[in-house]
Order: C-alpha cells, then structure tokens, then sequence
C-alpha cells in the first residue's frame, strides 16, 4: 500500500516507562516496528504488553519515555488524534448502531460525506466478508462476526498503524484459528502494519513477522519465530515459548566445537554452542527442546546418550509427549509424533535417549 | 424427601400450585395497588363531576362544572405557571445532573460513596427546614444580603418569594432524582465503548453526542420524568418560596380540599394534573425515541 517508504520504521518506541508505584514499574521499553510489518508483543498476564499498547493507543499516560510515529512525536498528542485502529479483545461496538454505523463511526465522526462512507464502508466490509449485513444490529450477529466488524471498523480508516489487543481470545479455538488465518491473510493483503498483544505463544509464532517477548515488565527478547524458539535469550525465554527441557550445567571441557557440560547427577552432554563463547568452569542453563529428544539408540552423530525410564504417556493426538526419568535428572520431556514406529519405541518402560550436540542450546547463566 | 411419592405428584395434586407463578408474583401488590390507588382514583373521578354544594360537600348530580371552571384565565395561569416551573426544573436538572452523573458513574468507589452522600443528604432534610434553609441564605435579610452589605456592596439579591425562588429549591429537591437513574444507565457503559469511541477520532464533543448520551437516554428519559412529576405537584416549596402570586395547582389543590371545601373542583384539578402527568409520559418517551434515533441518525445514514 506504501511502497514509497515499504522499508521506512512505522512505529519507534524510546525508553517507555509507566511506573504504578515503586513496585509495579514497566519497561523501560524500546522496540521500533518496520513498516508493513506484524509485531507482537507476547508474554505472560502482567508483564505489561497490555500497558505498552494503551500507552501507544493513548489510553495510558506514561511516566517517561518517547514515541514516534512515522518520525512524529505520537505521545504528545491525545488518543482520538494519533489515527492508529484498535481492535478491542471485547470487541467494544456500538450496541445502538448497526454494523455499517459501527464500521463508518470514524468517517462520520470525520465528517465525511454520505456517499464516501457508504463507499468504504462496503469496501471495509467486503474486505472482513460482511457484505450485506449492515443493518445488523451488533447483537444480531455471532461473536466471529463481531470480530471482524470491528476489525473493519479500524481499516476503514485505513490506519497507519493497527493495534491489536488479544482480539482472538473472546473467540472458540476452530473460530479462533480460522480468524487468525483471515487476519494474516487481511494483513499480508493490505501490507497493514500490525501490532499484536498476546499471551498466547502459538498466535505469536504463527502470525508474526518479529515478536517481543516481555516479562516483568522488561523485553527479554525481539527476534523472528525462529529466532525466538531456537535461540532463546534467556531462560525465561525458553521456558515461556514452547517446551522446554532446561538442566542445570556447568561447563567440563572444550573439544574443537563441541563443548561438554556436567549436568547435575554427573552426566555428561555434549553441545555445539553458537556464537557464545564458553571457559571452562561457567556456570550455564543447557536448553533441550523435547522434539528433539530421540528415544532410541542412534550411534550415527556426535551427541549424548541417556538411559531412563519411562514413567508417563500423553497422547495429544498427533503428538505423543513422554516424561522420561533418568538418575539424576528428573522428568526429561520427549515429544514425538505418533506415528506406528515411534509408539513401538516406548512399548518397554526402558529406553536410550539421544540428543545431538547441535539440538543443545547454551545459555550463560 | 418421602419415598412414597414425588414433588412432582406432589404439584400436580394441588390446585394452588396449578395457579401460573405471576398471581403470587404480582398479587399482593396489585391487590395494594387497587385498594389504595385504582379505587381513591375511581372516587376522585366521580366526585369531580359532582356539583358542590357548600352545605353537604357535593351532589350526586353529574356536571362538567368544575373542569368548565379551569378554563378561568386564573387557572389557565396557575396550570401554565406550573408546567414552566415543571419545565424550567427539569432542564436545569438535566443541564447539571447529567454531567454530575457521568462524573459519579466513573468516579472511584470511594469518591463514589462521599458523593451519593451529597446527593442524598438534602433527601434527608423536610421540604420545609429546606425551605427556611433557603429563606436564611437568599432572604432579604439573608445570609448573601448581610454578607454583601458588610463588605459594602449593599444589598443586590431580591429572589426570596418569587418564581425564581421556587425554581431553586425545586432544583435542589428533583436533581437526586434525575442523577441516580441516569448514573445507573451510564455506569452500564463500558469503558471500552468510550475508547473505541475515541480511538475511531472522536474527540470528548463527538464522545458525548455519539456514544454517551445515545446510550444513557433511557436513564436520562427516567431522571427527568421524575423530577417533572415532582416539581408539578409540589405544594410546600411554593406556599414558603413563592410570593402570593407564585402559586402553583398543588397550591389550588390544597385550598379547594382544606379550605373552601370544594372537593368536587379539587378533584377536577387532580384528575387534569393526572392527565397531564400521563400525557407527558407519553410525549417524552416518544421524544426520548425521537432523539435517540436523530443522535445515531448520520452514522445510520452510512448504511449501504
């Protein structure tokens, strides 16, 4: 939609702070947002996303801090002037208007003509595929429907900036995974810049170009999806995105490119660490992703081997999840897809377990 | 729980229990409601087409005599100097209580209960120390005038005994009555509603016409009925507010009934203040509509 500044930032948050009291403080915060982009800002409940995104949309004041949108002061200005679309976990429509005076509110509020409104909101609403349901009141329609009035309630303004807060979380999982395809779809489509609140990891991976994941407060990490499953910053990082087998090591010896850690209980696995460099002696949080914990012998690569015990079974449908206790260390997650094969693999409590030594993420503790 | 049989053979059996649930749900009440207002209603009907008669009270000869006299230039003045004083009340109360109201309705918990304490406290005051309260303030010799005449302005406030007076007071007695319901109704707004609201551009104006009172109209609708139907048939506010001239059809009311003894023509005027009441009712719940539909109006026009 913009391909004069498609590579511009959008949005350019500097050193936001809201401080609620000398114990409750959030950020400082600093993030920027690239045009066309979708952001998420993922964490848990209270880590303060939601308060960057109303201190963004206006509806907090913060302690300190700048914003910049488009390389204008945006925090100087009051919420009903920034232009920026917010889509509400609520939904939040006019329940005295129909859903073409929900969607055409900003316009007439805009003062623009009849026939203009009546243009674009049949464009928004062709665009979220409500065409002919404007007479509707809000409570005449389900909550997806709601969904998407509001979701077209943002566009119609076509916003430089579209903020959404939790806005699948009101909805069941099918719904919620069918809006979440329609609003990536939407998205790519319109080249929207997006920024999206969520505390829900698999929305963020799925939907995000980059995400930021907060705790307490503070950004522990910004990175792709990739990035922030398979190189977590921190532990909390990799305890909050996805699954994690996270022991307790310390480093034992280096050998080329592979290090050896000393786990608690006295075993040895062996890491390819990236990037971080490691002395003998340091003291680190070795990060194991349960998929990539093989349950059988593999002698063909350089890696570890653990001999356990099963002691629990979960069937998730196409994924089977195994707790597997070996001496020393409690309760190591396996995960695997249940196919005929692997199920036959934990058909005797006893099993080898592998790692190999690149699937060992290292991180200095 | 006895074995032999259910509760539901139980019901069945009795007859009582047949009866829909409504009769005992309402019952009671309108049994009050027909004893202590359908019937005195139905008396104040007939007697008003009795004939007075000085000696025995009334007659029981039908006569239209006493609405006829309503027609005297005097009382078409009281009805027409009550129904301005009704409605002069009333905006003033919608003009400040519904900014009250809306601050109550978003205001704190605590600030809440200070406030509700204010606005309920003149309620616990008789209309009449109300009434001496206001002859001290705003008398002649009142508290404004002396206060005035010390720091040498003299005295400038003649309002005491006048239309004016009544207005004040009766501003005070109706704005409890207009806050609350419209509270009710604007504390049911969410919050979210006002930030979409603004988030979609509407600055605090917008907000207000758009939003706000489109949705709180049916408290507003309420709180100023109230406060009309008070301010019209009060009797003591202006018997010790107004001058000889201020008097308003309770004032009529009250003399006809206690001293000429014309009951006959008190009912008259009752059964037309009545009247009036219900015709009111009617035209501002059709305004209310009116207004509602008007204030959603442009954004209506958007539809496709």
């Amino acid at each position: 939609m913009r391909p004069e500044n498609s590579k511009g930032i959008s949005l350019n948050v500097r050193e936001l702070t809201k401080r609620y009291s000398d114990s409750v403080t959030i950020g400082p915060i600093s993030f920027s947002v690239q045009e066309g982009e979708f952001f998420s800002l993922l964490g848990p409940s209270g880590c303060g996303k939601s308060t960057t995104l109303r201190c963004i949309a206006g509806f907090e004041q913060p302690t300190a801090g700048e914003m910049y949108l488009k390389g204008e002061r945006l925090d100087k200005k009051p919420p009903y002037a920034r232009d920026l679309g917010l889509v509400f976990q609520t939904h939040a429509l006019f329940p005295h208007l129909t859903v073409a005076g929900n969607v055409g509110f900003g316009l007439t509020v805009r003062k623009l003509g009849a026939a203009e409104i009546k243009n674009r909101v049949g464009w928004a609403l062709d665009l979220v595929g409500l065409r002919g349901f404007e007479d509707r009141m809000p409570s005449q329609i389900s909550g997806g429907q709601q969904q998407r009035v509001a979701l077209a309630r943002s566009l119609v303004l076509k916003p430089p900036l579209l903020l959404l807060d939790e806005p699948l979380s009101s909805l069941d999982l099918k719904l919620r995974q069918q809006m979440r395809d329609e609003l990536r779809t939407l998205q790519r489509q319109l080249g929207q810049t997006t920024i999206f609140v969520t505390h829900d990891q698999t929305e963020a991976l799925a939907l995000s170009d980059r995400i930021a994941v907060l705790s307490n407060g503070r950004i522990e990490q910004i990175g792709t999806p990739i990035e922030i499953y398979r190189t977590p910053a921190s532990r909390f990082v990799a305890d909050f995105i996805g699954q994690s087998n996270i022991l307790e090591a310390s480093v034992e010896g280096q050998d080329g490119p592979i290090v050896r850690l000393r786990l608690a209980g006295g075993h040895s696995l062996l890491a390819r660490p990236h990037g971080a460099t490691l002395r003998v002696g340091d003291a680190v949080w070795a990060i194991v992703r349960p998929e990539d914990l093989a349950i059988g012998r593999d002698q063909s690569t350089s890696g570890t081997q653990f001999a356990g015990r099963i002691c629990d079974v979960e069937y998730l449908g196409e994924d089977t999840q195994v707790r597997i206790d070996v001496p020393g260390l409690t309760g190591l997650i396996a995960a695997f897809k249940t196919t005929r094969a692997a199920s036959a693999r934990i058909a005797a409590p006893e099993v080898q377990v592998h790692v190999d030594a690149d699937d060992v993420f290292v991180l200095s503790r | 729980m006895t074995s032999s049989f259910s509760v539901g053979e139980l019901c069945r059996a009795g007859v009582l229990a047949r009866t829909p649930a409504w009769v005992w749900l309402l019952g009671p009440y309108l049994l009050l409601l027909a004893a202590t207002l359908l019937l005195p209603l139905t008396n104040l009907a007939v007697i008003s087409v009795f004939r007075h008669n000085p000696n025995t009270m009334w007659v029981a000869e039908p006569t239209l005599a006493n609405y006829t006299r309503l027609l005297d230039a005097y009382y078409v003045q009281v009805l027409m100097r009550t129904l301005r004083i009704g409605f002069i009340t009333t905006i003033s109360c919608l003009l400040l209580g519904t900014p009250l109201a809306y601050w109550l309705a978003r205001c704190s918990r605590r600030t809440l209960a200070i406030g509700l304490f204010f606005i309920f406290m003149p309620m616990m005051v008789s209309t009449v120390i109300r009434a001496f309260g206001w002859m001290i303030l705003l008398g002649r010799n009142g508290i404004i005038n002396q206060a005035s005449v010390e720091i040498g302005i003299g005295r400038w406030l003649y309002v005491m005994n006048t239309e004016t007076a009544v207005i004040i007071a009766l501003i005070q007695i109706c704005l409890p009555l207009m806050v609350l319901p419209a509270m009710g109704t604007i504390e049911k707004i969410p919050l979210s509603l006002e930030e979409a609201a603004t988030n979609l551009g509407a600055g605090p104006f917008a907000l207000f016409y758009r939003v706000v009172l489109p949705l709180s109209l049916p408290g507003l609708a309420s709180g100023a009925l109230l406060a009309f139907v008070v301010a019209i048939s009060v009797v003591v506010t202006p018997a010790l507010m107004g001058g000889r001239t201020d008097r308003m059809i309770g004032n009529e009311i009250y003399d006809q009934v206690l001293t000429a003894l014309n009951w006959p023509f008190a009912s008259a005027m009752a059964i037309i203040l009545i009247v009036l009441v219900v015709l009111l009712l009617c035209v501002s719940l059709w305004l209310a509509g009116r207004i509602g539909s008007w204030l959603v109006g442009p954004a209506v026009a958007a539809r496709a």
